[in-house]
């Protein structure tokens, strides 16, 4: 029996930053080996897991989550052994600071992320956030041991177990997207309880957070007839308009808007009232940022669709998500796929 | 000689979108050594060296592949955008370049090379000036005159040539591509390996790697191995980063449009610890390189890379140390040797 | 009349139905063969077992547009922008919102209402409402949902000497000379494409370019236009009546030489006035053209549009009359050998 909370669990506490997301990929190939026919790491370490269809001939998906979390690197290291750090993904310093890491050198290493007391800082300074340059990696090591553990470039992640909140909540770090990994394994699962023409290939992408490079070069590779893209979008928070959010626990959402195929739009709309399913609908008058971007102009053009989860406090230790979202979302998924007919994916490209 | 080389490929100028002469210059290095030569739309200059058969030892990882090395050729440029009634001529940035740094800059300007100084409105504070404020000064009278010498779409580029501070040290306002250009010729001109290299000199790299893109596209390698000038932050109050000037060639971690694969980058000490030569880790959150652009062609290429930490990187005042260039392409060989 | 027609009709980006099928049924008659990709772009093949180069001509359909995005609890609706659209140019429009296109204005705090200096500050979207009439969230839901698009009322009209007022001349102007170039005959073969999602980021001419592959291509556009009151000749971009604008550099694209010099060469011979385009910013389709596999030629001709993006734009008919006449001539002149040599 797949238990998909168990592992999101283990999913989010993986260290895999963009470029180094080779761990998330060998969890993911585990979980899934039950329900697919294939899998395998591309050349740029996307995983692709493959599920064919009932009978040759049948519509090729690709399903696309990424594995890389936003992380920091090592880029310089000071005289007295601390750590000077860079990003590598849209971190907000703000939620760094006290933060344990560690820092992937020869050895894992325990690390704060540390700054002036307020104690020591002016009153002027105390009213600013501290920005990265000022801020330090602290590992609790003589000089000497730091500068051979550890060297400029090595990999920096958050270090944050998931926290159970009440009912179906969940914190943790790299819940973007690891939920959303998680959300393909269920769609995964749940074809082998349906039938299915279709080809899915799911693929587990690398560089989501520095541009979606992998989702970008995987399309290419596997020149699917559609895509569905997978990610988390905002949840509802205070002080931030309506429209811009959404609600934790009352479904997946489904993207509208001038970067989504609307023939494909509606099909999940459709599905989801099929199922009974709820859903909530997020309106992108221009870019998704996330892997759909780049997926639906690839070669020819894919059509190209997106799902997300709602998820609170993104890019921070704390992402906040329900977990029936999760399991809704590859529900949603699974049937849709399981219901697509020659017909309309040839449609697909009749305006 | 590398001091030599340098001086000729800076003599010649190559803006965005103009690079015929200095992909000529390049030509006239590598005609001799590359086993085939040839140019592409978007201007990029290729130089293909055959895999050697020659040498002794058993099959290795490199029979069969392509590698790509790939560096950037333009420099720097003012876009000529308009030709007004007294042969003024105004000007917009091709590349990373600061306006108000540029008043009293000397530039060659469109087909004859006229000479030409950066001027400036003296309406504007210095602290607002844009390049809708400078001209530059040919010395005609209008614009008839003006046109003998430029026509609209022209680049200026920068009217300086190379000097040696030092034995070891060099300044050049178009270091930040020739450099990078000088380490593959170099590199082509020893290297021994039974990979098929092909060293490409990219056009239009400054206005997003676009040269780059296509390139890729064409070859589809294997493998490919960037080579780029990055800033070094060892001068006072510098912005983060990780690089030394003469602190040894960088291996690329991360720049501002790559982050490579720990595996990658580990080959590239590796051989830079069989040949004895020091190096850095570059991260620098700030730098460019055609890294990115290559990695994303069709299936994804594996890509890594080497920086030549550069001071002063988008002033006219570019200042590169030769050890580090040594080092590069001590580093670059052995590791196509390695394959 | 084309142009009204073309216009008037509605096409935000990823939005081109209107657009599409309007074109669709103007070049039925021309086309080989006519069908749509997956992202919507419309293509129209013609000659194409003719000998010599393979030429693309793309122009785009969609136009910068509102998308409604919320309601306010008196029946308002938020909207954001589809494209780039200066935010400043909104306040006491009015637009048609959704499939029933229904009237709205986009209001503002009465002057009377505001503090002193408010005025001197740009409204921010925030501020900034569609006003459908509706009198409740209620009721405005019952006519509109997010989602739904909103698009300027300009009509098409002949003004002053010689120029036409409209919408979206950027870049339906680009559609109508490819509608009436696609009448006539041509040695070589010739790929018509009406490309989406222009303005959102070149995101419909690349895959079309890979479909197509074209051994050359040139782009018809509307573009900057800023001849007007205090701009200094190196501030107009281009100039209203001096002919078709031919790119040289924008953001996106670097025109090759031997394409400037056929091109000019080409208007030279047929004794049609052309200007050079004199400014780096914005962008066309060539951008994400020329960069397609391992580099496509591209060339682009740009009827000079004033008040570019705003609900009434400007054009010269005469400079419309002399890009029709170049692209005809560029395609009589393109099969010829050593053309781009």
């Amino acid at each position: 029996m797949f238990d998909g909370k168990e592992w999101l669990c283990r999913l989010s506490a993986i260290d895999g930053t963009a470029g180094d997301e080779m761990r998330v990929a060998e969890a993911v190939i585990e979980a899934a080996t039950p329900y697919v026919d294939e899998t395998y790491v591309d050349s740029v370490g996307n995983a692709v897991l493959i599920r064919r269809g009932h009978s040759g001939g049948g519509p090729r998906v690709m399903l696309a989550a990424h594995m890389d979390e936003i992380g920091l690197l090592v880029r310089e290291i000071d005289d007295a052994g601390f750590l000077r750090m860079a990003q590598a993904g849209g971190f907000d310093p703000r939620a760094l600071l006290g933060q344990e890491v560690f820092v992937h050198g020869r050895e894992r290493l325990l690390g704060i992320i540390g700054s002036k007391p307020p104690h020591l800082s002016t009153a002027t300074e105390r009213k600013k956030s501290v920005p990265l340059q000022d801020l330090f990696v602290d590992l609790g090591l003589p000089c000497a041991d730091v500068h051979r553990l550890v060297q400029v470039g090595d990999r920096i992640t958050v270090r944050k177990d998931v926290v159970p909140l009440l009912g179906e909540r969940l914190a943790g770090k790299a819940m973007d997207d690891r939920a959303s990994l998680v959300a393909m394994l269920v769609c995964l699962e749940e074809l082998t309880h349906l039938r299915c023409s279709a080809e899915v290939m799911a693929v587990a992408t690398v560089q989501e957070e520095i541009g979606c490079k992998g989702a970008e070069v995987a399309a290419y590779t596997l020149s699917p007839d559609l895509a569905i893209a997978i990610d988390v979008c905002h949840g509802e928070t205070p002080g931030i308009s309506d429209d811009r959010v959404q609600r934790l626990g009352e479904g997946p959402v489904v993207t509208f808007g001038p970067f989504i195929h609307p023939q494909l739009f509606t099909r999940l709309c459709d599905t989801a009232k099929r199922m009974r399913l709820p859903i909530q609908i997020e309106v992108a008058p221009g870019h998704t940022s996330t892997d759909a971007d780049p997926i639906a102009t690839v070669q020819a053009g894919v059509p190209t669709a997106l799902v997300s989860i709602a998820l609170r406090y993104m890019h921070t230790a704390v992402e906040t998500l329900d977990y029936g979202d999760v399991v809704a979302t590859g529900q949603l998924l699974a049937h849709c796929i399981a219901a697509l007919e020659p017909a309309f994916v040839e449609g697909l490209t009749c305006y | 000689m590398m001091k030599e080389l340098l001086e000729g490929l800076i003599a010649v100028s190559g803006g965005p979108g103009q690079e015929a002469s200095i992909a000529a210059a390049i030509r006239a290095q590598v005609q001799t050594i590359a086993d085939e030569v040839y140019t592409d739309v978007l201007g990029n200059l290729y130089a293909v060296l055959h895999a050697s058969h020659d040498k002794e030892s058993a099959a290795g990882e490199g029979d069969g592949k392509t590698v790509m090395l790939v560096a950037p050729m333009d420099e720097p440029a003012l876009l000529v955008t308009d030709i007004g009634e007294k042969g003024f001529l105004r000007v917009e940035p091709l590349g990373q370049l600061e306006a108000r740094a540029l008043i009293g800059a000397r530039v060659r300007v469109g087909r004859t090379g006229r000479l030409g100084v950066v001027g400036v409105s003296e309406k504007v504070k210095l602290d607002d000036v844009e390049f809708a404020h400078l001209f530059v000064d040919i010395g005609v009278g209008d614009a008839d005159a003006a046109q003998q010498h430029v026509r609209v779409g022209d680049t200026a580029t920068f009217a300086y040539h190379l000097e040696a501070q030092s034995e070891e040290v060099l300044i050049g306002h178009a270091l930040s591509s020739r450099a990078p250009c000088a380490v593959l010729i170099r590199t082509l001109m020893q290297v021994q390996t039974r990979a098929t290299v092909i060293a490409v000199f990219t056009a239009q790299s400054l206005v997003g790697s676009r040269g780059a893109r296509v390139a890729a596209y064409r070859i589809a390698p294997d493998l490919a191995v960037a080579v780029n000038a990055s800033p070094a932050s060892d001068t006072p109050d510098a912005l983060p980063g990780s690089l030394r000037l003469g602190g040894g060639v960088a291996i690329k971690a991360l720049d501002g449009g790559m982050v490579v694969a720990p595996g990658l980058r580990d080959g590239l000490l590796a051989s830079a610890r069989a040949v004895e030569v020091t190096t850095q880790i570059e991260v620098s959150p700030r730098a460019r390189s055609e890294a990115g652009a290559v990695f994303l062609t069709k299936t994804g290429v594996p890509t890594c890379g080497l920086a030549v930490p550069m001071r002063h990187a988008g002033t006219l005042s570019q200042m590169v140390d030769l050890r580090d260039l040594d080092g590069a392409i001590a580093v670059l060989t052995a590791y196509l040797r390695d394959l | 009349m084309l142009l009204k027609r073309l216009t008037e009709a509605s096409g935000p980006s990823g939005f081109e139905g209107e657009v599409r099928d309007l074109i669709r049924t103007e070049a039925a008659p021309y086309a080989d063969r006519m069908y749509t990709d997956a992202l919507g772009s419309l293509i129209v093949e013609t000659g194409l077992d003719k000998p010599g180069p393979r030429v693309l001509v793309a122009a785009h359909m969609d136009e910068v547009a509102l998308m409604v995005v919320g309601f306010t609890a008196n029946g308002l609706l938020r909207f954001r922008p589809i494209g780039g659209v200066d935010l400043r140019i909104l306040v006491a429009k009015s637009v048609r919102v959704g499939k029933a296109k229904l009237y709205g204005v986009i209001g503002a705090k009465a002057v009377h209402l505001q503090e002193a200096g408010e005025r001197e500050k740009p409204l921010a979207l925030e501020q900034l409402f569609i006003d459908i009439g509706a009198v409740s969230e209620a009721q405005a839901k019952e006519h509109v949902q997010a989602g739904d698009i909103a698009v300027f009322t300009t009509e098409y009209e002949e003004m002053g000497d010689g120029r036409a007022k409209a919408k979206a001349f950027d870049d339906r102007v680009g559609c109508a000379v490819l509608l009436e170039t696609m009448r006539g005959s041509f040695d070589v073969p010739v790929v018509f494409a009406f490309t989406v999602q222009e303005e959102i980021g070149l995101r419909g001419a690349g895959p079309v370019a890979y479909r197509v592959k074209p051994d050359v291509a040139f782009v018809i556009e509307g573009t900057v236009c800023n001849d007007v009151a205090q701009a200094p000749s190196h501030a107009e971009g281009t100039r209203l009546g001096a002919g078709p604008a031919l790119s040289v550099v924008d953001r996106k694209t670097i025109v090759g030489r031997s394409m400037l010099d056929f091109l000019l060469e080409t208007a030279r011979a047929g004794d049609i006035p052309v200007q050079l385009r004199r400014v780096l910013g914005g962008a066309n389709d060539a951008g994400a053209i020329h960069l397609t596999e391992m580099g496509i030629r591209s060339g682009a001709i740009s009827v000079p549009t004033r008040y570019i993006h705003a609900p009434s734009q400007q054009i010269s008919l005469e400079d419309y009359a002399n890009t029709k006449r170049l692209l005809h001539s560029v395609l009589v002149n393109i099969g010829q050998e050593g053309a781009l040599a």
